[in-house]
């Protein structure tokens, strides 16, 4: 499934909103919660990543995995975590007006 | 930055495969790439909007940001010039074809250093070293009336070898160069510039020249990039070596050639230089020594052998002027870092970094930096235009290429981009880290700023001061002649006229007393303080010295030469009209040749023997300079111009009023249609001459001198009003307390004078090192002047508490009721 631009960097804020993750946690989090409706190329995620720390969105720290390995985990700001409810709002305001055009699946071909 | 991404990719990398799920991450190069391009566009985006805050900034502080940009462009441009001028003279390579390969050679006799060669030694180099190096000759003759058409203009002519052009790899813009057969028939290559000047850019190929009366075909045109093998001459027209009037040409002992060569490959300096003294035994010119060669891909010595030392030394000048508004500018940037302490306060409260905050204020330091080297760029072509005019002004023009090449231009944004870093670090730190008012400490940055601002100051006020006293003890030293109202007339003759000197001289001489306002006329064969013939191997008679050990400087004189010049005879007379060809031929010697030469025996009557004839001694002269201001006399001997017949290029005229240059050429011309007056200046223009070099190192050391201590004065200034403005509480609080106003002052004017003695103490121990590193530009004083140091320190006093005074004064006058109120 295509993103529409700019979702991607909103998705990310989302799943971090939970807990903080490391880049592959991520991609695969948005996998499993889109129940693989969205799988998201990495080599589009990481540059957003890097872009929403650039932003100061998100912060990263070396930690350990559960899986006892070294790994850079990014958690949200207090500035990331306001953007995600603007991006929220957003997002629903989008929803809702579509939703509103669009209204119940057409019955096809009848007629 | 990227070494932390590549562990991280790597990271998960890992973290992946433990699950089997490689697949997720793709290709990571790519990922990686595409990161790459975010922090490009996030640097990109923050140098933009750090550069639009600080052009912000600035518009608000008009005042200051113009003072900032104009001491930068000063400073920065000073450095551009100079070092502009250092690349097109100690650096750049000539515009020949690889110039790694070309040498020159220089001869030098037991004595020291010759120079140049004879035309017999260049044929005999030439030919003997031919397999090691291809060797070529030149030489600079004085400008002449070149005869185009029918109009005529001077011109700089040099004549060299026909190998000349093809040895050096210059191509021609037209036509064609020298070429084998050249030395056979006359032909002229022209250059660029006069082709345009003089021709108007139009065909000219074929075209005739008169030069020296003799008709020259130009047969081509040089490219507009080379004006000669030698940096800082210009050439207008070349014209091969047997071409050129013979008579000294060819004479033993006449050295006049420059020659250069082109290394053969595989062959070093070295070589040839071990390869040469095997020719030197056919040389006809037994005292040539020994033969130095040198690389010689920036030219002949020309101005690098002047100009050397003076320009490291202005290098060294303006590096300090540029330190000191570093300094200055750092002092300003710091008062402004006080008040502005509020702003940059607000911001760090909001969430701005401090990396970040100090980012921007470095971009701010960095702008104003470029700004001044921009502007500097300008400064940099005017000052380079004043310099050549000071330099030129005197004596042969000085013709650089000082177009700015990508070696200037890397220099100065370099030095700009330094200067930026250097005035905006430390107020910088100090702004994020909060310490901008030092309240407890009095010895903060700002005074250390004030201090090496003092002492630098001091060094180039030294400096200038040293340059000022060479060049008074040169000028005013006692040069063992009256210079004064003397006027030196340089004389040739048209082209192969060979006159009998000796009627001729004596008509020239009756002519010249004959204007009203001259006192007395002579001739001579060379100019007074001009160039002296030097002779060798002459013997006093009844000695046994051997004969090359003597060597000597000489001048044919006419009568009355020493009354003229105001040379005094210690001992016998002088030279008399009765010395002529009839009469026992006679010389006359200075102190130094019977110190050296005469010992102990009475130098009247004593015999001199020289080629082949024997002068009786006449006469003692006191010592005098002759060519060099600096140079202790050397053996001299005058002989009776009158007597030999000798040939005069120089007439020498004592006038007692303002010299008459019109009658003087009018009298030549009557004398003799055929002879020529080339030039005409008096003694003092000439001294003035010799010491160009010192008056440019006096003058600009003095410019810089003085913009110095108008900086320290302002930076004091400034320092002080804000440090008063501070402490104005403290200060009423003192004056309602009871404290008198003098009192109060003395406190303020305390600070200025540790302040001012910690940079003397400092700049007087730099002085007297730098002093030492002079020492060869110097004369008549040592390194360490203690008057120029004690007249700098206390030049530099005066200024630290004219300074002071209007600060202290408007903190005498603080209203204590006023300021306690404002609390």
């Amino acid at each position: 499934m295509d993103l529409l631009q700019g979702t991607l960097e909103m998705l990310v804020l989302r799943t971090l909103l939970l807990a903080p993750l490391h880049g592959y946690g991520i991609a695969k989090a948005i996998g499993s919660h889109s129940n693989g409706a969205l799988d998201i190329e990495f080599g589009s995620l990481y540059p957003a990543l890097k872009r929403l720390e650039a932003k100061g969105w998100v912060a990263a720290k070396w930690e350990m995995s559960e899986s006892n390995r070294r790994a850079k985990y990014y958690r949200l700001t207090v500035a990331g975590r306001k953007e995600l409810q603007r991006e929220h709002s957003k997002w629903m305001d989008f929803v809702t007006a579509v939703a509103g055009v669009m209204g119940p699946v057409p019955e096809g071909g009848k007629g | 930055m990227e070494a932390d991404m590549s562990e991280e990719l790597a990271a998960l990398q890992a973290i992946a495969a433990d699950e089997d799920d490689r697949a997720r991450l793709g290709s990571l190069a790519q990922a990686a790439e595409a990161s790459r391009s975010v922090w490009t566009w996030q640097w990109l985006e923050q140098l933009s909007a750090d550069t639009r805050y600080a052009a912000r900034t600035m518009r608000r502080s008009p005042g200051f940001t113009v003072t900032a940009v104009l001491l930068l462009a000063l400073g920065i441009g000073a450095n551009s010039a100079i070092f502009g001028l250092m690349n097109a003279i100690l650096l750049k390579p000539l515009p020949v074809a690889s110039p790694e390969s070309l040498v020159v050679l220089t001869s030098y006799s037991k004595d020291g250093k010759i120079g140049d060669f004879g035309y017999g030694d260049y044929r005999a180099l030439r030919d003997g070293a031919v397999a090691s190096a291809a060797i070529i000759a030149a030489s600079w003759l004085s400008p002449v009336e070149a005869a185009i058409g029918g109009e005529s203009e001077q011109v700089r002519r040099k004549i060299v070898s026909e190998n000349y052009f093809e040895v050096l790899g210059v191509r021609p813009f037209a036509g064609r160069l020298f070429q084998p057969g050249d030395n056979d028939q006359p032909a002229a290559v022209i250059s660029h510039g006069w082709w345009k000047r003089g021709f108007g850019g139009g065909p000219v190929i074929g075209q005739q020249i008169k030069l020296d009366g003799m008709a020259f075909p130009i047969v081509g045109v040089a490219p507009a990039e080379f004006l000669s093998e030698t940096t800082g001459e210009d050439t207008d027209v070349w014209a091969s070596i047997p071409l050129m009037p013979v008579a000294p040409r060819t004479a033993a002992g006449f050295t006049w050639l420059n020659l250069m060569g082109r290394l053969k490959p595989g062959v070093s300096a070295q070589s040839l230089k071990d390869v040469l003294p095997f020719h030197l035994p056919s040389l006809q010119n037994r005292f040539i020594d020994r033969i130095e060669v040198e690389p010689g891909g920036l030219g002949g010595p020309g101005l690098r052998d002047t100009f050397r030392t003076p320009l490291r030394a202005l290098m060294a000048v303006v590096i300090v002027v540029l330190l000191i508004t570093c300094a200055n500018l750092a002092g300003l940037l710091l008062s402004r870092a006080a008040s502005r302490q509020k702003e940059i306060a607000t911001r760090l409260a909001i969430g701005a970094g401090r990396g970040r905050l100090f980012r921007q204020l470095m971009t701010e330091s960095l702008l104003l930096a470029v700004l001044g080297g921009l502007l500097a760029l300008l400064f940099a072509v005017w000052g380079q235009r004043f310099l050549m005019n000071l330099v030129s002004g005197v004596g042969r023009t000085i013709s650089l290429n000082l177009m700015p090449d990508t070696t200037v231009l890397a220099f100065t944004a370099a030095i700009s981009l330094g200067t930026g870093i250097l005035f905006g670090l430390a107020p910088a730190l100090h702004a994020v880290r909060g310490v901008v008012s030092n309240r407890h400490g009095r010895w903060g940055l700002r005074e250390a700023l004030l201090s090496f601002q003092v002492a630098l100051s001091m060094l180039l006020l030294v400096a200038g001061g040293l340059f000022i006293r060479t060049l008074h003890n040169l000028k005013n030293q006692d040069l063992g002649l009256r210079a004064g109202n003397v006027v030196t007339v340089q004389l040739d003759t048209e082209r192969g006229y060979q006159p009998q000197w000796a009627p001729l001289t004596g008509e020239l001489l009756r002519r010249l007393e004959a204007i009203p306002g001259v006192t007395s006329a002579t001739a001579a064969m060379n100019g007074t303080l001009a160039n002296a013939s030097g002779i060798q191997g002459f013997q006093i008679e009844g000695q046994t010295s051997p004969v090359e050990a003597t060597r000597a400087s000489a001048n044919w004189v006419g009568p009355k030469y020493f009354e003229t010049l105001g040379i005094p005879i210690l001992e016998g007379r002088g030279i008399l009209p009765s010395d002529h060809a009839a009469s026992q031929r006679i010389a006359v010697v200075n102190q130094a040749m019977v110190s050296r030469f005469l010992g102990n025996q009475r130098p009247i009557g004593a015999k001199l023997l020289f080629n082949g004839a024997a002068y009786d001694i006449v006469g003692v002269a006191r010592d005098s300079k002759y060519n060099d201001l600096r140079e202790q006399s050397p053996p001299f001997v005058y002989f009776a111009a009158l007597q030999n017949n000798s040939r005069i290029h120089s007439l020498e005229i004592r006038t007692a009023a303002v010299p008459a240059s019109e009658a003087i050429r009018a009298m030549v011309r009557q004398a003799d249609p055929r002879l020529r007056v080339v030039r005409m200046a008096t003694l003092n223009d000439r001294i003035e001459q010799k010491v160009a070099r010192e008056t440019l190192l006096a003058d600009l050391s003095t410019l810089f001198g003085a913009l110095t201590l108008t900086l320290v004065i302002v930076g004091i200034y400034g320092s002080l009003a804000y440090a008063v403005a501070r402490r104005n509480r403290e200060i009423g609080i003192r004056l309602a307390l009871g404290a008198r106003a003098s009192a109060v002052a003395r406190t303020v004017m305390k600070d200025v004078l540790i302040v001012s003695s910690l940079g003397l103490v400092a700049g007087t121990a730099a002085s007297i090192a730098a002093g030492r590193l002079l020492s060869s530009l110097l004369f008549g004083l040592g390194p360490a002047d203690p008057a120029t140091i004690a007249l700098a320190a206390l030049l530099l006093i005066t200024a630290a508490l004219a300074a002071g005074i209007l600060p202290v004064l408007r903190a005498c006058h603080v209203d204590p009721a006023s300021t306690l109120r404002l609390e």
